[in-house]
């Protein structure tokens, strides 16, 4: 992902690039930022993630951040969404304990499934929240033959 | 798509000469590396093609291997301690069979993992069919796969290692797929991988009944709810 070309480039741990910005996907690599980003803290990468990572990915304009940090005693999961003065602010959960994106929309994570072990199955929890969008569930249908 | 204003991109990776002990504290969970023989690897990044590839695989892969609680399938950049203190390689997915899960330690896969899917890029020249097919079959990888997605290349080879401890190639059955030996009941369409887009990897196991009947059942019943 090159932030600013020629002086910045990082590799998120996962990154969503939205079909609008789809251009952005050259070739060689993402161009400019993603719409959102998720880095998985570990020991090392602490306040590569939380300071400048959170400074860069702001000032470049990634629309959401999401900073995953599972060691043992810590367990934090924020997300940041990029208000229209150009600053991250904290998306607070709801009272189910869920934290919903606003890029990726409709999705929403609760951070109980990522301290979990076995991680759970992600498709059956795809399918238990709800969260599979008619569309999918739709092209799902028709590939099954529509004898459902 | 090429930008006349790119400045000099790197077209090789970079050799470093290190420890492992430094290696340690060296490497990031952030960047590809690899550390082989005294030398630390930092590889390119990988290009749009070669991400999303994966990322394809991963989502055929994964799911098939919970479903059927075969074992776990990882995504690089993830340290595999082939042969410790000489060799670590970080391929671009590993399978871990469930009965080998006490390889995994917190921190990375002590030994050989029992799948290895590599994709071919431009600058990756023979280290792939040449050097990693050799410590790979030496080592004890039971099933390699390489893929080569290039233009005017897009080939797949997957190979399987026989009781010899050789590496023998997996022939495609009549209706061109390649059945995984080691990722039992698994099986691979190379036409799938040069599709562009490439195709929705849930409605590939969907359609091609992949996923056991009991995950089927599950989203008939998700979708019949709607």
């Amino acid at each position: 992902m090159r932030l600013i070309p020629g002086r910045l480039s990082r590799e998120p741990d996962i990154l969503f690039v939205t079909r609008e910005n789809r251009a952005r996907l050259t070739p060689q690599r993402l161009e400019g930022p993603a719409d959102l980003a998720v880095e998985i803290i570990s020991e090392e990468s602490t306040t590569r993630d939380r300071v400048q990572k959170f400074a860069e990915y702001q000032q470049a304009g990634v629309r959401e951040y999401w900073l995953i940090d599972p060691r043992p005693g810590q367990q934090q999961v924020t997300l940041y969404h990029l208000t229209d003065a150009g600053t991250y602010a904290a998306i607070a959960s709801d009272e189910q304990g869920r934290c919903h994106s606003t890029v990726l929309p409709g999705f929403w994570l609760r951070p109980a499934w990522l301290w979990q072990e076995p991680l759970p199955n992600p498709l059956l929890t795809l399918l238990s929240s709800r969260m599979l969008p008619p569309e999918a569930l739709q092209a799902l249908r028709d590939a099954m033959g529509g004898d459902t | 798509m090429t930008d006349p204003t790119d400045e000099k991109r790197r077209t090789q990776e970079q050799r470093l000469t290190m420890s492992y002990r430094e290696y340690m504290a060296w490497s990031s969970g952030d960047i590809h590396t690899e550390w082989v023989e005294g030398e630390a690897i930092v590889f390119l990044p990988p290009t749009t093609t070669h991400a999303l590839l994966t990322g394809f695989l991963f989502r055929l892969m994964a799911p098939f291997a919970d479903f059927f609680k075969l074992g776990v399938v990882i995504a690089a950049p993830f340290e595999m301690r082939l042969i410790p203190g000489r060799v670590s390689r970080e391929p671009d997915l590993l399978f871990v069979a469930r009965e080998n899960g006490d390889r995994l330690t917190p921190d990375q896969l002590e030994g050989p993992a029992d799948l290895v899917v590599e994709i071919v890029s431009e600058e990756s020249g023979s280290r792939d069919r040449v050097h990693k097919y050799a410590e790979y079959e030496r080592a004890g990888v039971r099933e390699y796969w390489i893929i080569d997605p290039r233009p005017g290349r897009q080939e797949t080879d997957l190979f399987h290692r026989s009781s010899e401890g050789r590496y023998e190639p997996i022939e495609l059955d009549e209706q061109g797929n390649f059945h995984s030996m080691v990722l039992t009941g698994f099986w691979l369409r190379p036409s799938w991988l040069w599709q562009e887009p490439l195709p929705d990897p849930l409605l590939i196991l969907e359609q091609t009944s992949l996923l056991p009947p009991q995950a089927v059942h599950k989203l008939r019943q998700a979708i019949q709810k709607r």
